[in-house]
């Protein structure tokens, strides 16, 4: 992943991340949408084959970056959560 | 959130994950999809091939044979020291040499010699090419390490799917007790228990909604849970299952922290 900004400011972030597609940028979207000083989160993608997501995150009250470093650490806890109790439910289960 | 495996077999797994929502899904989804790396033959050598089939076509099903996959003993060539020239450390060789005799021999998945005894095809029943009587085929074929992404050869998984949790419910000051809905059910989950309808194996509703088109007192509603999944993962034989799902959280773990890491130094 190779994360690029277009531009950085208070309220607004525009990165694009290389690398990257639907996979990941809507699950962020999704995640920053749950918190109420996101104004705006959304990812374009230009060319299904050539170009890379451009990520877009507006703010009101907080810091654009700072609400965006939320809703990684959110996702990574959900993730871990997940990987944590899959591998303890599997490892309880008998393969048939 | 909550996890309950449902079935679990060598080859296959289900599942039940309570608490998420789509994103999550779909991400972890797309990543044993596409992520996930796995081994398939990429490169062959064809030193003989009398039979009649092209050299081209020959190598397209060798790579679509899926390989017993150990993922900590190989390196992706991207990742390797060698950068991707192919070394021992992201590459593995099989040989596939046979003749057929005065019969024509079928030459399976089987017949591959593997250098590492651990990668070797998930199935040796898969038919490569038939050989008329002294035909011969000699072959040497390179597997490496490559991800969905990339070509869908190297994907792990046969199918991994999800669908949202069924409720299937019968308004009872409605239902005539009619016994039309049991027949139309294609799935069997209603049944006539008495006097009364009732439902059994609610997850295995396929949400067709011919018990509702059934249904004249439109007693029968069918909706579904919005933050409950059914995960359906079944292995193409490369890796088993439950490493599937476990990895591929592995790897969405990874991405997320690379761009925490990102937006740290913002
Ligand atoms: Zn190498």
């Amino acid at each position: 992943m190779d994360i690029r900004v277009i531009e950085n400011s208070k309220y607004v972030l525009v990165t694009e991340i290389r690398g990257e597609e639907h996979s990941f940028c809507n699950l962020l979207r999704k995640t920053l949408l749950e918190e109420e000083s996101v104004d705006f989160a959304g990812y374009m993608i230009e060319h299904p084959l050539l170009a890379s997501p451009v990520f877009t995150l507006k703010t009101k009250r907080r810091q654009a970056n700072v609400v965006l470093r939320e809703g990684l650490e959110k996702m990574l806890a959900r993730t871990e959560e997940f990987r944590k109790r899959f591998h303890q439910a599997a490892s309880q289960h008998e393969t048939e | 959130m909550e996890i309950t495996i449902i079935h679990k077999q060598s080859d296959a797994i289900h599942f039940l994950v309570e608490g998420v929502d789509v994103a999550f899904a779909n991400a972890l989804r797309r990543t044993m999809l596409t992520r996930l790396p796995a081994m398939a033959i990429d490169e062959v050598i064809v030193i003989e091939n009398t039979s009649v089939m092209y050299d081209e076509m020959l190598a397209h099903r060798l790579g679509l044979i899926p390989l017993i996959t150990k993922l900590d003993d190989y390196n992706l060539p991207q990742e390797c020291d060698c950068e991707g020239k192919g070394c021992s450390l992201c590459q593995c060789t099989l040989t596939l040499e046979k003749e057929a005799g005065d019969q024509e021999t079928v030459v399976y998945s089987r017949d591959l010699s593997s250098q590492d005894p651990k990668v070797v095809p998930a199935s040796g029943e898969i038919p490569i090419v038939k050989l008329a009587p002294h035909q011969r085929l000699i072959v040497e074929a390179y597997a490496r390490l490559g991800t969905g992404a990339e070509n869908a050869k190297f994907q792990p998984v046969a199918t991994v799917a999800y669908k949202y949790v069924p409720v299937v419910s019968v308004d009872k000051t409605k239902c005539d007790r009619c016994g039309a809905c049991v027949e139309a059910c294609p799935k069997k989950i209603l049944k006539l228990d008495g006097d009364k309808v009732s439902t059994q194996n609610t997850l295995d509703c396929s949400m067709c909604e011919a018990c509702v088109q059934e249904c004249e007192s439109g007693a029968i509603t069918i909706d579904s849970k919005k933050d409950s999944f059914l995960f359906k993962v079944e292995s193409s034989g490369a890796l088993p299952p439950d490493e599937i799902v476990e990895r591929a959280a592995d790897i969405l773990k990874e991405r997320v922290r690379e761009a925490l890491e990102f937006a740290g130094s913002l």
